[in-house]
Parts: C-alpha cells; sequence; structure tokens
C-alpha cells in the first residue's frame, strides 16, 4: 500500500515541478507522513501537530489551497516546518474520499514560481486516488468504526445511508 | 339576488402588485451602476464561516465584529456547541477572506463562524450548525470557502440551505475543484463560486451550466493572513468571497432583494453576460456568446461548462 501512495507522491512532485512532497495520514488529531518524495523522501513515519498547517486546514475544510510565502510570512506547511526551511510555495490539497479526508497531499516549493491552477487539479487528482489507498490502509489496519453519532442540535437524529440522495456531478 | 362579495385576495396575491425593482426598469436596466455603484456595504451583516478572522488585523480596518463572533466546538458526546466571544484564526484562511470582503464593501460589518479548530474530527457537524447559526441571526451574506463529501449530511445541509434561502439569507459558497460531488456547493439555494483568470476584483463570470454559477478571482491574490501577516493565495476559496463582498455591495443599495433577485443582478451584471448583450447579436445567440467567452475566462477544467464542439 505504501508502494502506491510513494508513487503517487512521486507523481505528483514530478507533474507539478515541486521540491518536495508527501501524502499526510490523519492520526487523531495528528498527521503522520505515510510516503514522501523529493528532498523530504526521509520524513516517513514522523508525526506533526496539525495545529496551523495547510494540511490541517484541507483535511477539515476539504478546499484545496496554494500559497506563496515571503520569508516574513507564518510558515504554515508541515512539510517545510519538518524540512526546517522556509518554503517558497505550498500546495495542499486533501485525500478525499466520501467521507472526512483521510489526510492531505501537500507540496512545497515550485520551481520558478507559484503552483497553479492546473498544479490544483493535478494534484486534487491524485490525492483522491491517495484517499482511496488510504482507505484500504485504514480498513487493513482496523476494524470498521462505528457509524458516527454526530449531532448539530440536540435531539438531531443521527445520519443514515437511508437519508442520502444522488447527486448529479458536476 | 345579491351577488355575494368577491373574496378577499389572498396575501401573496397583493404583496405581489407592490413589488418592484426600484429604478430599473427591465433586465437590460441591471448594470454594475443600477447595482453597486456608489455602495460601501453600509448596514449589510456579512457572516464568514471558516477558521475564525483575525479581527485586529490592520488589513481588515475594525469591520470585525469580534464580540459577536461564535466558536462551534463539539462535546464528547457529540453535541455541537456554539460559544460565543472573540476567537483567532486557527489557520489565517478565514481572515484571509474576509479581507477580500472587506477590500470590496468596507463598510459591511463581518462576524467570523469559525467552526474549523484545532481538532481535524467532527467538521461537518461543526459546519451545519454554524450554518445553522448564521441563518438564525439573519446574517445578509454567509460566505462558505469550506465544504464536506460526506453524503450522510447532504441532505440536512439542503434543508438548511433552503432555510436560509427563505429567510433572506445569500449564501455563497466556493465550488469543488475536481468534479466530485461537494456540499452546499451542489444546491440551487446558494451561489457556488470558482476561480476565474481575472485580476479586477470586480470582475465575474456567469457560468451557463451550474452547479457551480459563477466564476471570480482566486488566482494569486494577496490576503490578510494569520499573524498580522499577508499571503499570495489561490484557490475557489477565494473566489467565493469576492462574490460575497459584490453580493454585500449590491445588499447594501438594495436591501429589498431576495436571493433569487440577487443572483438575478449578479447573472446580469456578469462580464460574459454583459458583453455579450452589447454584441450585436442575433435572436437567440445570446446564450452562445455567453458560453464561449465563459470558456476563455475559465480558470479551472472541473467547471465542465460546455463541450467544445458547440462552440
Amino acid at each position: 500500500m505504501n508502494a502506491a501512495l510513494h508513487a503517487l507522491a512521486r507523481a505528483a512532485v514530478d507533474v507539478t515541478g515541486a521540491g518536495a512532497g508527501a501524502v499526510l495520514a490523519v492520526a487523531g488529531d495528528d498527521l503522520v507522513v505515510v510516503a514522501a518524495a523529493g528532498d523530504c523522501a526521509g520524513l516517513v513515519g514522523t508525526t506533526v501537530a496539525a495545529t496551523g498547517t495547510s494540511a490541517a486546514f484541507v483535511v477539515s475544510s476539504g478546499q484545496p489551497i496554494a500559497v506563496s510565502v515571503r520569508p516574513e510570512d507564518p510558515v504554515t506547511s508541515a512539510v517545510a516546518a519538518l524540512l526546517g526551511r522556509h518554503p517558497a510555495s505550498v500546495l495542499c490539497v486533501p485525500c478525499a474520499t466520501d467521507e472526512d479526508p483521510l489526510g492531505a497531499l501537500e507540496l512545497v516549493d515550485k520551481a520558478g514560481g507559484m503552483f497553479t491552477v492546473d498544479d490544483i487539479e493535478l494534484a486534487t487528482v491524485l490525492a483522491g486516488i491517495a484517499g482511496a489507498a488510504l482507505t484500504e490502509r485504514g480498513q487493513a489496519a482496523a476494524p470498521p468504526a462505528p457509524p458516527s453519532w454526530e449531532r448539530p442540535w440536540p435531539g438531531w437524529p443521527a445520519p443514515t445511508r437511508s437519508a442520502t440522495r444522488r447527486w448529479p456531478r458536476c | 339576488v345579491v351577488d355575494a362579495p368577491p373574496p378577499a385576495r389572498p396575501a401573496y396575491s397583493r404583496d405581489s402588485t407592490v413589488l418592484r425593482l426600484p429604478g430599473a426598469i427591465g433586465l437590460s436596466d441591471l448594470s454594475p451602476e443600477w447595482a453597486w455603484g456608489g455602495a460601501t456595504g453600509k448596514g449589510v451583516r456579512v457572516a464568514v464561516i471558516d477558521s475564525g478572522v483575525e479581527s485586529d488585523h490592520p488589513d481588515l480596518g475594525g469591520c470585525v465584529d469580534a464580540a459577536g463572533a461564535v466558536m462551534v466546538s463539539v462535546s464528547p458526546d457529540g453535541v455541537a456547541q456554539v460559544i460565543t466571544g472573540p476567537h483567532g484564526d486557527s489557520f489565517g484562511h478565514g481572515t484571509g477572506c474576509a479581507g477580500i470582503i472587506h477590500a470590496l464593501a468596507p463598510e459591511a460589518r463581518i462576524t467570523s463562524v469559525r467552526v474549523l479548530g484545532p481538532h481535524l474530527g467532527g467538521k461537518a457537524v461543526s459546519f451545519l450548525r454554524g450554518l445553522g447559526w448564521a441563518i438564525e441571526q439573519g446574517f445578509d451574506v454567509i460566505n462558505m470557502s469550506l465544504g464536506t463529501n460526506r453524503q450522510d449530511w447532504a441532505l440536512a445541509f439542503y434543508e438548511v440551505c433552503d432555510q436560509a434561502y427563505f429567510r433572506n439569507c445569500f449564501l455563497v459558497t466556493a465550488a469543488n475543484n475536481v468534479a466530485q460531488p461537494s456540499f452546499p456547493s451542489m444546491y440551487g439555494s446558494v451561489a457556488s463560486v470558482a476561480c476565474n483568470l481575472a485580476t479586477d476584483p470586480f470582475r465575474f463570470h456567469f457560468n451557463p451550466e451550474p452547479p457551480t454559477e459563477f466564476l471570480a478571482r482566486g488566482i494569486d491574490v494577496e490576503v490578510p493572513w494569520r499573524g498580522g501577516g499577508r499571503v499570495r493565495a489561490t484557490g475557489n476559496s477565494f473566489a467565493a468571497p469576492h462574490i460575497a463582498g459584490i453580493a454585500a455591495l449590491i445588499r447594501s443599495k438594495h436591501p429589498e432583494l431576495r436571493p433569487f433577485q440577487l443572483k438575478t443582478v449578479l447573472w446580469a451584471t456578469a462580464a460574459n453576460v454583459r458583453e455579450a448583450r452589447r454584441a450585436p447579436l442575433a435572436a437567440g445567440r445570446l446564450s452562445q456568446t455567453v458560453r464561449r467567452q465563459t470558456i476563455s475566462a475559465r480558470a479551472t477544467s472541473a467547471v465542465r461548462i460546455i463541450r467544445e464542439s458547440e462552440v
């Protein structure tokens, strides 16, 4: 499974021209590097606190983001924090599934400038495959989680699949 | 024989006779000047549902209602709770969205509804509760540069977005970057926005093939960020607040507009619609010209507006 994730990380670095990239998986309120490419290839297995990072944001919001960062700006990249250097640009997309994202694909330091919308779309496609791989990885590692029982208001009924509608694709 | 008095007209019939758009006779009169010329956003309340807003950021010029801000947290037993009071931005994204809205509508009041916090789980339920709170408070414009793929919450979001529509709250949401359903961007009761290639914040486009209905600036936008700084950012996340800011301007000048009318005004003032209207066209060619111009303006292929062979 990790071989597939590593291949995806390498592909993402290659097609976008990034200097480094990693697939980070959600582990509680932290993120763990499960695959990496470029000059962060040695970070696999490292845990990073999610708070305030772009990876945490895209996992939470479901929205990809690309930012260029000046030296005086706050470092928001989990990968750059692990590498110990300030990135010039960061692209982060969620590893989306039909449920909450299971992780994020993060790329840093695009050669020659800032990540583009095309880079976002390429990375999003690869991150979708990574999401499927992370789903299988999670299913192999643990028994299925019990159904969620989250309630936006007290008394709200638990969500069920029977209430799901089929939506047209964009 | 005495004729029975005519039955009283129902309320909706009486009301419909007095509703007029002031100063606008037809769709062709709906220009940017009519829509938001001279407007500043004064009197309009905008909710930003996001990672929080750094209320004292210098770029926000004091437009944030810090005391009225709320944060949604999920209790250990799974119930979402709304906590009122000042808070910071857990990432910087909410401050960025608020900065775009403030730059367009400087006198609009912005309230932060923080649903993205330090914890990675339970986001759909926090998001839904925060959206419900904003609708209960009757915000004029609600910006949501986030979404969820969780289909088990799709119907709940659908119902809450319908409540917003009937309560006169205008919802603006970022579209997904790829062709995968993301909620609530799939619903007709929201304005779903993706990036175009524009550098002018007021240059936006209408997309004739929904669910993404508008394209606005979202590439390489300099926005305020957490810690008093700024970053240059790209994403549909930053396109949505451009439409939210313009909607705030329109609502401040035309507070009588309902959400469907506001969408109509946005359609009529979209760059591709205006330019197509100015071109000498045979009857029935307007939509084709709009589509052609939309293709050249779109930034993201996820906005699949038309098969190329149709152009």
